[in-house]
């Protein structure tokens, strides 16, 4: 087998994929390092407002004169954690339900699956904004609401893959040898599921980030004076005669959600090219 | 000969079309049509159902009340259908006179008939605006007089008079179209698509078409038998704020309605804006329910509610409001009779607060602070940005604040079910009188109790709440109203933060324009400038 960074399809020799890695790179350096990039406190007011972009506040500041350039670093911090926790938690949920699913088949089978094109069935967003609203809005919430909305993915993808690798021999063997189910499914077919299901994972980051966004947007999410960028989008866009408010959160959004994308896709051609090529054709 | 018809045809075209300028032209200029801008609040201009916002604005102008208010005013009730009225001494019966002058559009004579039959419609049709009869009956003493009584004393009865859901309609007209006051009318009364096609009142405009999403429009009455009204025609127009804003700056309106004052600003020169004061009274309040949570406890302790009473930074929420926009000094809006002057307003103390707070105990127990959250906001006021201002000055007091902003549908049965262990919230009034106050926030009335403020909790505000519900006295009322706020101030669970401002934004050829919290404007009160 080639290496992984010496064969044709590496994420290295891809340069959308290292505009996203840079991207990303820069957005986690701003999370991490935000109290000193930031010029001022994201939280403290005064007793202006809506100052255009300028030297004092290169983002200009929102209608409580908070500078938004400073809550648009702060806001890396909430966005990026927690849509790859998001990302982590649905994957994990969803790969155990696949896995039962696909490995024992039959009635369990179909009734996992009736289960998720029930969950398919429904608009994502709307459902996660029920959940969020019988849960109470805050972003652990939407943490939750989210990840219950984004599971049936996963499911799919597992439930497959395990269909597909159940039928080697060696599963047979071990099977023949008197391994548990549990043992079975853990260590002859887990292998099989990583590579897909990273690809994937890192695909769902940014539409996870999007719908986080989504749901603060909406006041299911992040609660005030939290600097968030779905908040402060939805801020701007009812001050939309003064469009610093919302354009720059807009763009964070933007850039992260798209350097995801990016990553995605080039770790799916290096990782996985038959999903790449299947998805191709 | 063919050639000698078209010259014909062609003279008289020419001579068609000059006749149209020439005669249409002048007559165009002299036509003035009044266009009003605003996001429809709507459902049709039969009084009797009709509560909503614009249906009010237009309802003004089509039905006239008994009595009624002038200017942006909503405390002096000045003369309308009725020349002259009085009210027996404990408050129980009103006694109108109707003027001998008054006509209808179709040029009959308004009746104490027509009186009683519009008043026990709006009662007995069982719409929206039925629940301001409760308590109320009307009969006619003689034919130019109408009596209405109340079992217990409701000097608010000459305020619910002057809604527009009290305006009086031509009986006959209605009852040939179907109308009914009978107790049964919910079911019997058919005039709902008649009011939709044209008007049956007495006001200086007529209902010429009626579009529920598009634009309503008023045609002079030709026969109003008060001072005429400025335009030949009004139309309403249902039309976003964004596009309200820019229709203002172009000059292309001549009166927007809905505008924020952060919206208001920048406008340029060839507008008014005539700044009033809203209705509503932005208020954030703490539970008095001891036990309901760990955070409650303290809440309901009057150093907490001390804490921040004096802790909260009201320059900043003002200035946040915009330009008109004012603290509340108390729960009584400015336009009511009453109502605290700036001076009885509290000014933020924070050495004062911290000492309060430092007494409350309240130091590390987390409290939680429920609003409408999901872009919640009444005259451009965001409920979350309040929210975010109060949280800063609570923290810097020592409080551990939590805000908890929900969707309307969430966060508002929280509110009412006295769930909440502090709130950010705002009142309007049900009807346009002192009382709904007094009414609403004393210990073991309404609002009084989302606070888990029960009756007995404060005895002499209580009293004053009585005292305020039988006076008649104009002057001793509006004392009482007064002395009730200072003492609300002093112990009362909420704290008053803000009155925000009502705008209306007129093009520079309009004048008379005058924000009113019952009606928007009143548009009979718009003329030409010459």
């Amino acid at each position: 087998m080639a290496s992984r960074f010496g064969n044709s399809n590496s994420i290295w020799r891809q340069p959308l994929a290292v505009v996203g890695i840079i991207i990303i790179l820069f957005w986690v350096f701003a999370a991490i390092f935000a109290p000193l990039i930031s010029p001022y406190d994201p939280l403290s007011q005064d007793s202006d407002k809506f100052l255009m972009p300028g030297s004092l506040h290169w983002m200009g500041t929102d209608e409580l004169n908070r500078d938004i350039f400073s809550r648009v670093i702060y806001g890396a911090r909430i966005s990026l954690p927690y849509s790859i926790l998001l990302v982590v938690l649905s994957a994990f949920l969803g790969s155990i339900i696949g896995g039962i699913s696909g490995y024992f088949g039959g009635r369990v089978d179909a009734i996992i699956m009736r289960l998720t094109d029930m969950f398919f069935a429904f608009p994502a967003i709307v459902l996660a904004m029920a959940v969020a609203a019988a849960l109470g809005p805050e972003i652990r919430n939407a943490v939750i609401a989210i990840t219950i909305v984004s599971w049936p993915v996963y499911a799919r993808l597992v439930r497959g893959l395990i269909l597909n690798a159940k039928q080697n021999d060696y599963v047979t063997a071990s099977s023949l040898l008197g391994s548990s189910s549990l043992r079975t499914l853990v260590v002859d077919l887990r292998p099989n599921l990583a590579g897909p299901v990273f690809v994937l994972a890192s695909l769902e980051v940014g539409n996870a980030l999007l719908l986080l966004s989504g749901l603060s947007f909406l006041g299911l999410g992040a609660q005030p004076p939290a600097a968030e960028w779905g908040s402060m989008v939805s801020m701007g866009a009812v001050n939309f005669d003064r469009w610093w408010v919302g354009l720059f959160p807009g763009l964070a959004i933007l850039s992260a959600v798209l350097a995801f994308n990016f990553i995605g896709d080039a770790l799916r051609d290096a990782l996985d090219p038959r999903t790449a090529k299947a998805l191709r054709d | 000969m063919k050639t000698s018809l078209k010259r014909v045809m062609g003279v008289v075209f020419a001579i068609a079309l000059v006749s149209t300028v020439t005669v249409s032209g002048p007559v165009n200029a002299a036509a003035k049509t009044l266009t009003v801008e605003t996001v429809f609040q709507l459902t049709s201009t039969d009084p009797a159902r009709s509560f909503e916002g614009t249906g009010n604005m237009i309802n003004r102008a089509l039905y006239e009340t008994l009595i009624t208010y002038k200017g942006g005013d909503a405390s002096t009730p000045v003369p309308g259908l009725a020349s002259k009225w009085t009210v027996n001494a404990n408050a129980t019966e009103f006694t109108f006179m109707l003027n001998p002058k008054a006509k209808f559009s179709d040029g009959s004579k308004v009746t104490s008939a027509d009186v009683v039959f519009s008043l026990n419609r709006l009662k007995n049709v069982k719409g929206n605006p039925s629940s301001l009869m409760n308590g109320i009956t009307v009969s006619a003493k003689d034919e130019m007089t109408v009596v209405l009584k109340t079992e217990t004393p409701q000097p608010q009865v000459l305020a619910i008079a002057t809604s527009p859901s009290l305006g009086i309609v031509n009986s006959k007209v209605v009852k040939a179209n179907g109308g009914s006051d009978a107790a049964d009318a919910k079911d019997t009364d058919k005039a709902l698509e008649f009011m939709k096609s044209a008007s049956a009142g007495s006001g200086p405009y007529v209902l010429k078409s009626f579009n529920l999403t598009t634009e309503v429009v008023l045609e002079r009455n030709k026969k109003y038998w008060g001072a005429a009204a400025g335009y030949d025609q009004i139309v309403v127009r249902n039309v976003p704020v964004n596009v309200q804003r820019l229709n203002a700056i172009k000059g292309s309106s001549s009166l927007a309605v809905d505008l924020s004052p952060d919206q208001a600003d920048g406008l340029g020169n060839k507008v008014n804006v005539i700044r009033g004061q809203g209705r509503a009274i932005f208020f954030i309040y703490l539970s008095q329910n001891k036990t309901f949570s760990a955070a409650t406890a303290f809440t309901s302790n009057a150093k907490c509610l001390e804490a921040v009473r004096y802790g909260i930074n009201y320059k900043k929420i003002v200035r946040y409001a915009g330009e008109g926009a004012i603290q509340a000094a108390g729960l009584i809006p400015t336009m009511f009779s009453g109502s605290l002057g700036q001076k009885d307003a509290i000014k933020q103390d924070t050495s004062r607060a911290k000492e309060a707070f430092d007494a409350c105990g309240i130091k590390d127990t987390p409290v939680k602070i429920g609003f409408w959250g999901d872009g919640g906001a009444v005259n451009g006021i965001f409920f979350a940005s309040v929210a975010a201002m109060i949280d800063e000055d609570l923290r810097a007091l020592g409080f551990k604040p939590k805000l908890e902003g929900a969707p309307l549908a969430v966060s508002l049965p929280l509110y009412r079910e006295n769930k909440e262990e502090m709130g950010v919230w705002l009142w309007n009034p049900d009807w346009p009188d002192s009382t709904n106050y007094t009414e609403s926030f004393s210990p073991g009335t309404k609002v009084g109790l989302r606070a888990g403020w029960v009756k007995g909790a404060d005895p002499v505000i209580e009293e004053l709440q009585a005292r305020a519900s039988t006076e008649t006295n104009p002057k001793k009322r509006a004392a009482l109203f007064r002395d009730w706020q200072r003492e609300m101030n002093k112990r009362g669970p909420f704290v008053t933060l803000l009155q925000p401002a009502a705008i209306l934004v007129s093009n520079k050829n309009v004048k008379g324009a005058a924000p009113h919290i019952i009606w928007t404007v009143n548009l009979h009160e718009l003329k030409p400038t010459a």
